[in-house]
């Protein structure tokens, strides 16, 4: 029975705002790239997609660069939330490629957001994909790209927790590292509060693990679930308790109409 | 006499005038200053963060 999708998730979406007056809307990366639509848009209309889901962040993950800087700055630009990275930077100026942070304000408590992104996103960015046409040929060169580094994510959330610390002691970090990576970040930078975590395509219930207070998830892959976390947090920051589950989007879950009714607009153009 | 009465009235001008330019006018209306109040410590919060990762370009059912 097929799974997932973006008329489905934003039914999901309608029903747990309607239970949490506190409600944030992520993604730990590698959304853009993968499937017709997509690839024949060029991410543009999964851009398009989370816009009207109502995401408030998103971390960049390498298969997000599949499309090369220049079209992933134009997908940026679309996008009515921001794309995090604190540890991507332009090669040839050193510069982060997009913000490391943002924060939020959610029930009056301020949140600060931050991304991190696998190293594998430095060779997907210099070998961007050309885009294929209805026949599955590639019909144009792909748009050119800038070279990227990616920096020891360890050190560059260092950094940024220091920052977003000034303003809030809730963060939450955005991960395409792989759990096994966040929690060495997790050992290493003290001061998040939960990571939302990617890159491993796995179900991951909210868990803490041993060494550290912050709460971890992770929700599968393709978009079949739509991952859920609870966090009660007192005012020094600290989680006081927790729940969650990755729910599953199966035919019980209706469409929601303005979804539907994009991906079927997409559907007319794009030719398989 | 005329003369004694001038140097009078310019010793009472000079003990009114001198202290003014010195600055020992009636002492200035203080302004009130802000007693610093203590930042509220952030209320706590119950927060629920929808989330999703490597969804893979993929907008319609899949599996």
């Amino acid at each position: 029975m097929p799974k997932g999708g973006v008329a489905r998730r934003a039914t999901a979406i309608q029903q747990e705002k309607a239970k949490s007056p506190n409600v944030l809307i992520l993604d730990a990366g590698n959304a853009l790239y993968g499937q017709p639509i997509a690839l024949q848009t060029q991410g543009k209309a999964i851009v398009d997609a989370m816009n009207k889901l109502g995401y408030q962040a998103m971390a960049l993950g390498d298969g997000d660069f599949r499309y090369g800087t220049t079209v992933l700055q134009e997908r940026m630009k679309e996008a009515t939330f921001p794309f995090l990275s604190a540890n991507v930077v332009i090669s040839s100026t050193g510069k982060l490629f997009t913000k490391a942070y943002t924060i939020v304000t959610v029930g009056g408590r301020k949140v600060g957001l931050i991304g991190l992104t696998n190293p594998e996103a430095a060779k997907m960015a210099a070998q961007p994909y050309r885009p294929i046409g209805g026949q599955g040929t590639p019909t144009t060169a792909p748009a050119p790209s800038e070279a990227i580094t990616v920096l020891d994510p360890i050190e560059a959330a260092k950094s940024a927790v220091a920052e977003v610390s000034k303003e809030t002691n809730v963060i939450i970090l955005l991960s395409h590292l792989g759990q096994a990576k966040d929690q060495q970040v997790l050992n290493a930078v003290p001061g998040i509060t939960a990571v939302i975590s990617g890159k491993d395509r796995q179900v991951m219930e909210p868990f803490k693990a041993a060494a550290t207070d912050a709460v971890t998830a992770q929700s599968g892959f393709d978009g079949e679930m739509l991952g859920i976390m609870t966090l009660e947090i007192g005012s020094n920051g600290q989680v006081t308790k927790f729940s969650g589950q990755s729910k599953q989007l199966s035919p019980d879950v209706p469409d929601d109409p303005t979804l539907k009714a994009l991906v079927d607009k997409y559907k007319a153009e794009v030719k398989y | 006499m005329t003369r004694l009465r001038f140097l009078a009235s310019l010793l009472i001008l000079a003990a009114i005038i001198l202290p003014i330019m010195a600055g020992c006018g009636p002492a200035p209306t203080p302004t009130p200053v802000p007693t610093p109040t203590a930042t509220p410590p952030p209320q706590p919060i119950t927060l629920t963060i929808l989330h999703t990762n490597d969804t893979s370009g993929y907008l319609d059912p899949c599996g």
